[in-house]
């Protein structure tokens, strides 16, 4: 679980420019408890650049939940706004550039996808 | 109690519903409760004194957030003399007041018992009719003299906090008011009601969820300058004007501020069971109001393209670059239960969402707006062309993933039934409807503007229109009913014509994908016997074997469908027909208090002489309360035109002279004129005629 997450954050640090971030910036605390024990990531966005540290200090925006919960969303296991409205997930800040980040992480696993007839070719175009 | 005689007042996700004496006592039939986020907060709200119910003499809707309530103790008889009497006064405000005040009228001292039982039972909106058993806990709570219903579920938790302004006794089923009230004196509380969403980290899930402030001044103000930001109208039909003033204020109220943008608002889809976010309703609604209140386009294009879809997930139905369909916030939506996180099974928001972005442009001159969403517009055209073609021919096509709570229709005839061939059966699946592809012709046109024009991208552009080209002719070779001489509903997998004659031919029009000279044969059908009622265009023409003049989506009449269409038949030069269905919604508005609901009976105007109300489920409902606008627009004729505004008036005789004034855009403020001179009387015995003959 510990190695989805530490994946997860260095994947992220070496993600370099993502589009679907360009019009963003700012910095994402994560806060993972458990037990009494707790670690925190910074993700900083600036035009889509992303960079991931170990730095502690107040962001724009901070994600609290737990490692368990956290590496589920990572493993694309769980999803984040359904954890949000669940109350698993909490936020503080800017909720815009939560659901911002939202958007980039991975999505289910074993998903099906379309349910492309099987004669179904690229559309002329 | 019958619908009709609820009293509803709101405030974007929150509202309330209650009798006419404003108590809530809520069964599966009766869905009366005070709703935030989805989610009912209080199912039980009951005001009697010294035990008895109170009596309505009246109730007064003061704006759409706050109604008034005059009450007597006892039951209704023709002679009331009473010894006091109530006045109830709520508005919602985030929550909601209640302003209780008893009045003396006696010449001795009233010692009373005031009570006020609360209870909730935390129905996800998904519930209230089915009254579902909740797997979470109950709890009730008093402390700091505030009674606190809650509802727990794992970490989920939901909480109603009630406390008043004067002493009162606290239990766990509301608050009792021990007072005495002097000979002709009076005795005053303000209650106050608030839903909380509390997460153990004591962050609340709504934070900045208004548009405004909560003060009653506040509000007050913020409506007066949303009416006054607005053209004014001045014209001989009250009818008209007083259908867009009620319109105007209407879609104030129903202004949402998604939680992850405070402060900005779109349109909700309506009144109770959509007030929350949907692509389809949303966008349509701001194509509707862009005259009129802009900027909703421009809030309801940012929060769908921040939320538009980036993966795939089956259960939601998401695909890249597609549009959401509907956002929920309740523990249906939480658990997982449903799929509305957001949920993405539409197939016209994606189109549209380009449509509505091109179509803003034009009014707004917002270069800025377009730009920043370049991305989002090309993948939302990527997700057309690739995505959506399941069946790899170049058009839209659906199918769910999610077969247990996903949807079968996502089109905006989403009913089971909507779609049939001639015979009555229904289509399998994918299928492939037509208004989606001409949805789809109108976004690949527009979004070649917009690369032309903003993104430096000619090159873009230019695959962009020959592709529109190729689909426009593929698509007569295809859809085109030769038999019938018009559009089929849709295709189904094997190609074969979902052959039925429907309203959706019309929506062909306002895209533009209706081959010239074919346009007229489809404008002879939309005002036709079969399809027009003499009120408006029929979801379904009348002989179709699933025809039903109370057909949700095979025969009712939807104010908003006929709106587009008369949009469409202007745009092909169709000013008569578009003036005569334009004429004949107005008309129908008289018989709601100029509140056009969502759907009214397909029945033919010279049999019924009114128009038959729909047992519908939301009122006001958003599309239809944009209805009047776009109506106004396309009888006046207002097209932006290279930086101006082109005013082009084509209206009936029966409205006589219109004006409406500053009309905002990238010209500044600008005001139309018009009268009437198009005589559609001559047009409406024929077809009573017509209409009246089949019974």
């Amino acid at each position: 679980m510990a190695d989805s997450i530490a994946r997860f954050f260095e994947g992220l640090n070496h993600h370099g420019h993502e589009a679907r971030l360009e019009k963003l910036n700012g910095t994402v605390r994560i806060e993972l408890h458990d037990n009494g024990h707790s670690e925190h990531w910074l993700v900083t966005v600036k035009r889509g650049e992303i960079t991931v540290t170990r730095e502690d200090h107040v962001a724009d925006a901070t994600i609290y939940a737990s490692p368990e919960l956290f590496g589920r969303i990572v493993r694309g296991e769980a999803n984040a706004i359904s954890a949000l409205l669940r109350g698993e997930m909490s936020t503080a800040g800017d909720l815009q550039l939560v659901v911002r980040l939202e958007r980039i992480l991975p999505g289910p696993a074993n998903v099906l996808g379309p349910h492309r007839l099987a004669h179904a070719g690229r559309a002329a175009s | 109690m019958t619908e009709e005689n609820l009293v509803r007042i709101l405030d974007g996700s929150t509202f309330v519903v209650s009798d006419g004496r404003g108590d809530i006592e809520a069964t599966p039939t009766s869905p009366t409760g005070f709703f935030a986020l989805d989610t009912r907060f209080l199912s039980r709200w009951v005001l009697t004194i010294n035990g008895q119910r109170l009596d309505a003499l009246s109730a007064d809707d003061l704006q759409y957030f706050e109604t008034r309530f005059f009450l007597v103790p006892g039951t209704a008889t023709h002679y009331v003399d009473a010894a006091l009497s109530v006045i109830r006064q709520r508005m919602v405000n985030d929550g909601f007041d209640e302003e209780l005040t008893v009045l003396n009228h006696s010449q001795e001292r009233l010692d009373l018992d005031v009570r006020v039982d609360a209870g909730s039972d935390f129905a996800d909106l998904f519930e209230v009719k089915d009254a579902v058993a909740k797997k979470g806990n109950y709890y009730r709570r008093i402390e700091d003299g505030k009674l606190r219903l809650g509802y727990e579920r794992e970490h989920f938790r939901r909480e109603t906090v009630l406390w008043a302004s004067e002493p009162a006794e606290l239990d766990d089923d509301g608050m009792t008011f021990r007072i005495g009230i002097p000979p002709n004196g009076q005795w005053h509380t303000r209650i106050r009601v608030v839903a909380e969403t509390v997460v153990p980290t004591g962050h609340d899930l709504r934070m900045g969820l208004q548009v405004h402030g909560g003060e009653k001044r506040a509000m007050e103000a913020d409506l007066a300058e949303f009416v006054a930001r607005a053209p004014t109208i001045s014209c001989e039909s009250e009818a008209l004007a007083g259908t867009y003033r009620r319109s105007l204020v209407d879609l104030a109220a129903l202004r949402f501020a998604p939680i992850s943008m405070p402060g900005q608002a779109l349109p909700a889809a309506g009144l109770p069971w959509f007030m929350t976010m949907f692509g389809r309703d949303s966008i349509l609604t701001s194509l509707q109001a862009l005259p009129f209140v802009p900027e909703l386009a421009a809030t309801t294009l940012k929060v769908l393209a921040m939320l538009q879809g980036s993966r795939l997930d089956d259960f939601r139905d998401e695909d890249p670059g597609r549009i959401l369909h509907e956002f929920r916030y309740g523990e249906s939506a939480a658990f997982e239960e449903q799929p509305h996180s957001p949920y993405y099974g539409s197939v016209d928001a994606t189109p549209l969402f380009v449509v509505l972005l091109d179509e803003y442009e034009r009014w707004s001159g917002d270069a800025d707006l377009v730009r920043s969403l370049e991305s989002e517009a090309r993948a939302a055209i990527a997700w057309i062309d690739d995505y959506a073609d399941l069946v790899g021919n170049g058009y839209i096509w659906y199918q769910r993933r999610n077969e247990t709570t996903g949807l079968e229709n996502q089109c905006w005839k989403d009913s089971w039934d909507s779609l049939s061939y001639r015979d009555g059966t229904l289509p399998g699946y994918p299928r492939a409807t037509c208004e989606v592809q001409g949805y789809a012709y109108d976004a690949k046109l527009r979004a070649a503007r917009l690369a032309r024009l903003f993104w430096n991208d000619p090159g873009y552009a230019d695959r962009l229109e020959r592709q529109a080209m190729e689909l426009k002719e593929r698509f007569h070779e295809d859809f085109w009913v030769a038999d019938g001489e018009y559009y089929a509903l849709a295709l189904d997998a094997d190609g074969r014509q979902v052959d039925t004659l429907t309203s959706n031919i019309g929506h062909l029009l306002w895209s533009g994908i209706v081959d010239e000279r074919y346009a007229p044969r489809i404008a002879e059908h939309l005002l036709g016997p079969r399809l027009f009622s003499g009120w408006g265009v029929r979801t379904m023409a009348e002989g179709e074997v699933r025809y039903n003049p109370i057909g949700y989506h095979t025969g009712t009449i939807w104010p908003f469908d006929n709106s587009f269409v008369a949009w469409g038949l202007r745009r092909y030069g169709f000013s008569e027909e578009a003036a005569t269905i334009a004429e004949g919604i107005i008309d129908a508005a008289q018989f709601f208090a100029g509140r056009l609901p969502e759907a009214f009976g397909g029945y033919a105007r010279s049999l019924t002489r009114y128009p038959v109300v729909y047992p519908t489920a939301c009122s006001p409902q958003a599309w239809s309360t944009g209805t009047p606008m776009l109506l106004l627009r396309t009888m006046l004729g207002l097209e932006p035109h290279e930086g101006h505004l082109a005013v082009d008036p084509a209206l009936p005789t029966g409205l006589g002279r219109l004006e409406l004034l500053d009309i905002p855009g990238r010209w500044g403020h600008v005001d139309a004129f018009g009268r009437g001179r198009i005589d559609v009387t001559d047009r409406r015995p024929l077809r009573e005629t017509h209409g009246g003959a089949v019974t």
